[in-house]
């Protein structure tokens, strides 16, 4: 016989959501290519993303707060949206980068300074 | 009781006319090349019509279940956003023609950026701000690479994806963050749930921040401001006026929303000290900065900097003339850095030369008009009277010293006088210094030419009767607080 499936804690969840956030950040302010960069980003808009899943995730066990879950499901599914469109604008940047310069490391995009 | 449909999609109209335009727009560049010529004339008509459908419809408040808010303050900001959106598109067509760059998705782009900030302006639930936000971001990273052989260009477009979506990163996150600690994405629950004493609960004050965090990066107000000069000055310059005015007021507003309900200034002493330490770095700062700068629209983006801050001194002491001080900023501030942009577009040959200083020498006996107009918004910038800049930092002033922040008038008039420094330091170079002897010809341009005298024209009539001005951003702060 199986073991009863104990379901993941809610704090638990919200704890993985942190650490991903918190990945997607350092990733944005110390790798170099672009493309990192960009994977970093979407690193921290999927984090956003699990922290919506996992509070709708509580509010749905409760029964009072059962209406609020959908809020925070709903909220996902645009995220996806949006990421997507700024998946699309992020990589036309860079290739149109690239054919210019042959290079994505963004290091090299230093003209701008003061 | 959800509002009926027809009810919602009239309180839209403007969104919708902008929207059905930017696709009708597209169709016409790709299947009528014939009237591509037109487009900036058609989208202008567009604009025209958005803001005739603002002003004749009625404002029904709550729309579309209770996520967006469309009131007086929206109807005001929406106007806002409409007359910089068509100045943007008036200078836009000659501007792109004379970089041979002209492509219909430019002012496509510009509509659905305009559209999104639209939503931000009347968004009260958690989503429609962040799709507003996104709405108005996504584009606006198109626009400022749009000339795209032009590796100054493409690198403003990168800065600004990358910083714009690590802000959007954060808003999203502190927007998750609230909806844990609330239970709701309604922005009146939230602000409710705070204002009941949720305020030191680690969960709403993490996220809180996060919010603001995100929303300063748009304003760029120190510390979120070090990808401003960057972009200003790798944008195309009709971009940079768009992006210097439109995006900041949608933020703005947001963050207007979101005080007004929590009366921040009464909220806890850490708010206080966080908003008031952002709004005199900024000013501090971006004037400080600007005073060595030699790139013209540099220059005007460490002044948007420091504008923010006093912009922020506003949204700090709250209340309703703090409130409806905010509104007299923005649409100055539109005026000023429209009209400025519109200058320095008459002014350069090309726009992926720096625009600086030492090239305007001389140019006030020589193009008059342009230099004109730049003279006038940068004394408005300044903040002399007559101007509207005047108008602006006088109302911010005076709610900042009626609601007790005294010392933050005090920094703010300290800093105006600082900033005269650089401002003066071109109309120098315009009217002091002789023509160099290879002085550029430059073609003139009709539209370009009227968007700056219209703009100019702008600041000094709402600075000669500031009463106009003023009593309408009171009237519309009275209309939704009452």
């Amino acid at each position: 016989m199986t073991a009863e499936l104990v379901p993941i804690p809610f704090t638990w969840v919200l704890a993985l959501s942190a650490v991903l956030f918190a990945i997607g950040t350092l990733g944005v302010m110390l790798r170099r290519n672009a493309i990192a960069i960009f994977l970093s980003l979407e690193v921290m808009l999927n984090s956003a993303n699990l922290a919506f899943a996992a509070f709708a995730y509580r509010f749905g066990a409760v029964h009072v707060a059962a209406a609020a879950a959908l809020d925070g499901q709903i909220f996902i599914f645009f995220v996806i949206a949006v990421a997507a469109a700024e998946a699309t604008v992020g990589l036309a940047l860079f290739i149109a980068l690239y054919r210019l310069r042959e290079t994505i490391d963004v290091d090299r995009f230093n003209i701008l300074r003061w | 009781m959800p509002s009926p449909i027809h009810t919602d999609l009239l309180a839209v109209a403007p969104q919708v006319i902008l929207t059905l335009a930017a696709g009708l727009l597209l169709l016409i560049e790709a299947f009528l090349p014939g009237l591509r010529r037109a487009l900036s004339e058609l989208g202008m008509l567009a604009v025209a019509g958005a803001a005739w459908a603002r002003l004749a419809l009625p404002t029904p408040g709550l729309v579309w279940s209770g996520t967006l808010r469309v009131d007086e303050l929206a109807a005001f900001v929406d106007l806002y956003i409409l007359a910089a959106l068509f100045l943007t598109l008036w200078m836009a067509g000659p501007f792109l023609r004379r970089n041979d760059s002209e492509r219909g998705e430019f002012y496509v782009l510009a509509l659905f950026a305009a559209v999104g900030a639209m939503v931000m302006a009347s968004a009260v639930n958690l989503l429609t701000v962040f799709l507003g936000l996104e709405l108005l971001s996504i584009p606006l990273y198109v626009l400022n690479a749009f000339f795209r052989r032009s590796v100054i260009s493409l690198e403003a477009g990168l800065k600004y994806f990358v910083v714009g979506a690590f802000a959007s990163a954060f808003v999203l996150y502190g927007m998750a963050l609230l909806y844990g600690a609330t239970a709701s994405t309604d922005l009146a629950v939230i602000v409710a749930v705070i204002a009941a004493g949720a305020a030191l609960d680690p969960l709403v004050a993490i996220g809180l921040a996060m919010v603001v965090a995100g929303l300063a990066f748009k304003l760029a107000v120190v510390p979120a401001h070090a990808w401003a000069p960057d972009v200003y000055q790798g944008s195309p310059t009709p971009v940079t006026a768009f992006l210097s005015v439109v995006p900041k007021g949608a933020a703005l507003i947001v963050l207007l929303r979101l005080a007004e309900g929590m009366d921040l200034a009464r909220l806890s002493a850490g708010w206080v000290v966080a908003i008031a330490g952002m709004a005199v770095a900024s000013q501090t700062l971006g004037n400080l900065i600007a005073l060595v700068q030699r790139d013209v629209k540099r220059m005007l983006a460490y002044s948007g900097i420091a504008h923010m801050g006093y912009a922020l001194v506003a949204v700090l002491v709250g209340g309703p003339d703090g409130a409806s001080a905010v509104l007299v900023y923005l649409v100055a501030y539109t005026f000023m850095n429209m009209g400025a942009f519109a200058a320095l577009a008459l002014l350069s040959e090309r726009d992926d030369r720096p625009h600086l200083i030492r090239d305007l020498e001389g140019q006030g006996y020589h193009r008059q008009l342009a230099a004109l107009t730049l003279t006038t918004c940068l004394f408005s910038l300044a903040g002399m009277p007559p101007f509207v800049g005047f108008t602006a930092k006088f109302a911010v002033f005076r709610a900042a010293v009626n609601h007790g922040f005294v010392w933050l008038a005090v920094v703010g008039v300290a800093n105006s006088l600082l900033s005269a420094a650089y401002y003066l330091r071109v109309i120098y170079a315009l009217y002091m210094k002789p023509l160099p002897e290879r002085a550029p010809e430059l073609q003139p341009s009709l539209p370009i030419a009227a968007t700056a005298t219209v703009a100019a024209l702008g600041v000094l009539a709402l600075g000669l009767y500031p009463t106009a001005l003023l009593d309408a951003a009171a009237a519309v702060i009275t209309s939704i607080t009452r």
